[in-house]
């Protein structure tokens, strides 16, 4: 078992260097990515802008608390796609219509991380460091006391919640091999995913419930940010690892469930 | 002519078999509105008005979105910049039709049966909607948005198939179509309505023609466009419409030109 | 999983169903609007019912007419279907478990489907898979040195793969497709969209890989030449089912009841006397060819060069693409 993850890092890291290599290669293609993700970027915060043009609060946060949000959104954002969905996720339907998923699955890789992990996007790094300043930013202005502790447990929350959205991503994906014909599964993962843009506060009764635990998106970027600016709640450190770890099992027990599936149907 | 109807049957048929397609993209769009119902129902928590807009007004205008989209929403930057790119287009070309007209024909048979799903969907889930939330819509309102929209759709077409025309000259039509997509949903009002904004930028945004994608057909539903204004506008929407058709047959004259030295 | 040692084949198929479901949908508009709200299902038998055997280094030909069952098959040796019925066992491993170390000894190669990184040198996908399969790196720079040796790329490893010809990249496939030294080596439609130097340069490599590595080959195809330069054995499918299984000289043999007789002729003659003889296949003034049955051709031959004026005699076997075709339309079987 630990031969085989050591295995797989190895293999990963040789995949990182392609990506790198690659993505040096086409660099205008890099840089235009770069630009259109710092717009889309730069539309959010014109979007908090306009808003406190007209409001002082939303849901208990001002603005350079939303700014942190907005901040650490915008990493948790780009960390997710360029990982997993841009060049993986969102090619599988795809795949399954063409039949290009044979080549791996006849090596003896484990198929779920061939599928969903296998060409990260380093566009994506330059927003996502975009985001962290932001973040800071919104933390200088705000005035607000910065505690060293906040930090590894605010990382320890963001990585699950990372962990629990790859694997949301993996199980909508995968419903891709119930279509016949190249479905938007992961777009409609990403929307889902993405409305963890909100503050928690913005939910309330039975909702909160349900984004804390069956769809945990508070997790994902509310919660980080709360450490950050400094109200944690202690027991949000265990259940973000208890359900990381939930997802992640999860997702593996649906992905080898769909891919029988699959086997069993087609020729 | 009548090659344009057989063409329209054949992408008609072909179109229906996505059914589980649409069904993705309508919950794609429904989880978008959900989240941003929820956003504005936290913010009316605490204020009883966001600019000109009170809870009604504003949960009306984000629903009408789907609704207008549904008949503005284009997709040639999709499909058409990598026949471009491949050669693919060497075969229509020849052929004794425009294919302007041809790419005019398929867009519009796969919006009329994307109608024959969404719009019954939308109008239901609309209508659900406005009643729970006790939005003030009227239907003679609707319909006069309902007929604004098709020149809205005429507008964003010509932009969209001016940016798959751009193919011709430029590698990555990908990122200028991603470019022109995150300024409609600011300009254009996908955003936030564009009432929210300061006037010094209000009339920055009233020298652009993206308003007219979702802005303002979205206003006259929402019966606050006065009358006088809705012509005033409308007129400007068709000089926009025309400078757009005008800027496509000029990409696409010169773009053939290019096309055919490379020896296509 | 005790059994590996003692098992005698390779590759064993018993009674391997394969069935699947496909729906029917009707014509034009109306037909596709009906099939958004029912849909009408039929079975289809992929494969139905095949049993074989192969033994360690055989090199196999898996012949059929498109859609016969043959991918089919493959994919289910291979672990990427399951079946329906029937049991599978490769090297002793049940193939749908896709066990780590199972998948290590095998490959397959698609005909039209491409493994190698496009943008990257070619010898980056071969680290990348002596990675993936843990290939001691002696082991891996001694077969890269072969390999390359035998398909004469050495000089093209640091060429990026878009840069490359049609038959270096093929030859490239090869090697990353059995970098890992695999016991077993599915081949499905490999020569399809080669030119014909290209296939015979590939028909060449499995030739040579089989008998310097001793690796069990199954190959499918729908050309006959595959089978006629590669495979002493030969497997026939038909809609699913086994119509034949043993060396190609049998199959000539056994089903093909003719022998073919081409003749010269010095003066030209009429057709019926031609007809008197056998089967007319061909006459064009001065080559004329009979079909006629194998016990009578020295009677028949003998007759030919008494009868007509002749210049030049032959007897022929019956051309293997003839033969299988009417294996499979059911004519002059033995």
């Amino acid at each position: 078992m630990a031969t085989s993850v050591v295995r797989h890092l190895k293999v990963y890291w040789k995949l990182v260097r392609f990506a790198v290599s690659l993505e040096l290669e086409y660099r205008f293609a890099y840089i235009l990515e770069v630009f259109v993700e710092l717009a889309f970027f730069a539309v959010t915060l014109m979007g908090l802008r306009v808003l406190f043009w007209n409001v002082s609060e939303v849901a208990g946060w001002d603005y350079y608390e939303l700014m942190v949000l907005s901040g650490v959104n915008m990493v948790f954002s780009e960390l997710l796609l360029g990982t997993s969905f841009i060049f993986n996720l969102r090619s599988l339907p795809y795949k399954i219509v063409r039949g290009d998923l044979d080549i791996i699955l006849t090596k003896p890789i484990n198929s779920q991380f061939a599928v969903s992990l296998w060409r990260p996007y380093f566009a994506m790094v330059p927003s996502a460091l975009a985001g962290a300043f932001i973040a800071y930013l919104g933390f200088s202005k705000g005035g607000f006391s910065f505690h060293l502790a906040n930090v590894p447990a605010s990382l320890l929350i963001f990585g699950c919640g990372l962990i629990m959205a790859y694997s949301i991503g993996v199980i909508v994906t995968s419903l891709a091999f119930w279509f016949t014909n190249a479905t938007p599964l992961p777009m409609l993962a990403q929307q889902v995913l993405f409305m963890s843009k909100n503050p928690a506060a913005v939910f309330t009764g039975a909702w909160r419930m349900i984004f804390m635990t069956i769809l945990p998106i508070a997790f994902m970027v509310s919660f980080p940010s709360s450490v950050l600016l400094g109200d944690l709640q202690l027991w949000w450190l265990p259940a973000s690892l208890v359900l990381a770890v939930v997802f992640l099992k999860s997702s593996n027990l649906f992905w080898n469930f769909a891919l029988k599936k699959y086997s069993s149907a087609s020729s | 002519m009548k090659k344009y109807w057989v063409d329209l049957k054949i992408s008609l048929a072909n179109n229906l078999e996505y059914r589980g397609q649409l069904f993705v993209w309508f919950l794609n769009e429904f989880v978008g509105l959900v989240s941003t119902i929820f956003i504005w129902t936290a913010i009316f928590r605490t204020n009883t008005s966001v600019g000109t807009y009170n809870f009604q007004s504003i949960i009306s205008y984000f629903i009408l979105i789907p609704l207008i989209g549904a008949f503005t929403g284009v997709f040639v930057s999709d499909y058409f910049p990598r026949k471009i790119k491949n050669g693919e287009i060497s075969s229509d070309i020849v052929k004794p039709y425009s294919v302007t007209g041809l790419i005019f024909v398929d867009t519009v048979s796969v919006k009329i049966t994307q109608f024959t799903i969404k719009v019954p969907i939308y109008l239901v889930a609309g209508y659900l909607l406005a009643n729970y939330f006790r939005l003030e819509l009227y239907f003679t309102h609707l319909l006069e948005a309902m007929f604004v929209c098709i020149f809205s759709f005429l507008l964003h077409f010509f932009i969209d198939l001016a940016i798959s025309y751009s193919a011709f000259w430029f590698q990555e039509v990908w990122s200028l179509g991603l470019l022109i997509s995150v300024i409609i949903t600011v300009f254009g009002g996908l955003a936030f309505p564009l009432d929210l904004v300061p006037e010094g930028v209000r009339t920055l945004f009233s020298f652009l023609p993206f308003r007219f994608i979702f802005y303002f057909p979205i206003k006259i539903a929402q019966g606050q466009v006065p009358p006088e204004m809705i012509l005033k506008e409308f007129f400007q929407m068709l000089v926009w419409i025309g400078v757009f058709f005008l800027l496509c047959r000029l990409l696409w004259k010169n773009g053939l030109k290019k096309y055919g030295a490379y020896g296509n | 999983m005790v059994y590996n040692w003692w098992v005698m084949a390779v590759v064993e198929v018993n009674n391997l169903k394969k069935y699947y479901k496909v729906h029917q949908k009707e014509e034009g508009v109306a037909g596709s609007l009906k099939a958004l709200f029912s849909r009408k299902y039929t079975d289809v038998k992929a494969v139905d019912d095949i049993s074989f055997n192969l033994d360690e280094g055989e090199l196999v030909g898996f012949i059929g007419p498109n859609g016969a069952g043959k991918t089919t098959t493959l994919k289910c040796l291979s672990g990427l279907l399951y079946p329906s019925a029937g049991e599978v066992t490769v090297l002793g491993y049940k193939p749908f478990d896709r066990k780590t170390n199972f998948l290590k000894q095998i490959s397959i190669i698609m005909g039209q489907k491409n493994q190698l990184w496009w943008d990257l040198p070619a010898i980056e996908t071969f680290n990348l898979n002596k990675e993936i399969y843990e290939v001691p790196t002696k082991q891996y720079q001694e077969t890269l040195s072969q390999l390359t040796d035998m398909l004469e790329v050495k000089n093209l490893l640091k060429v990026q793969v878009r840069k490359l010809s049609l038959g270096e990249r093929m030859k490239m496939e090869l090697i990353a497709g059995v970098i890992h030294s695999p016991k077993v080596f599915f081949l499905d439609e490999p020569t399809i969209g080669l030119d014909v130097i290209m296939q015979k340069k590939l028909r060449q490599f499995i030739k040579d890989y089989n008998q310097k590595y001793k690796a069990t080959i199954i190959l499918t195809s729908h050309y006959m030449d595959d089978v006629k330069e590669l495979c002493k054995r030969v497997i026939l499918i038909d809609k699913g089912r086994l119509v034949f299984d043993n060396g190609l000289d049998e199959l000539i043999h056994k089903v093909a009841n003719h022998k073919l007789l081409t003749i010269a002729l010095d003066k030209p003659v009429d057709m019926s006397q031609l007809e008197e003889l056998g089967e007319v296949v061909e006459y064009s003034y001065p080559k004329v060819v009979l079909k006629i049955k194998r016990e009578d051709i020295i009677d028949q031959s003998t007759k030919a060069i008494q009868s007509l004026q002749v210049s030049d005699i032959t007897v022929e076997e019956p051309k293997i693409e003839d033969v299988i075709r009417e294996v499979f339309t059911g004519k002059d079987a033995a």
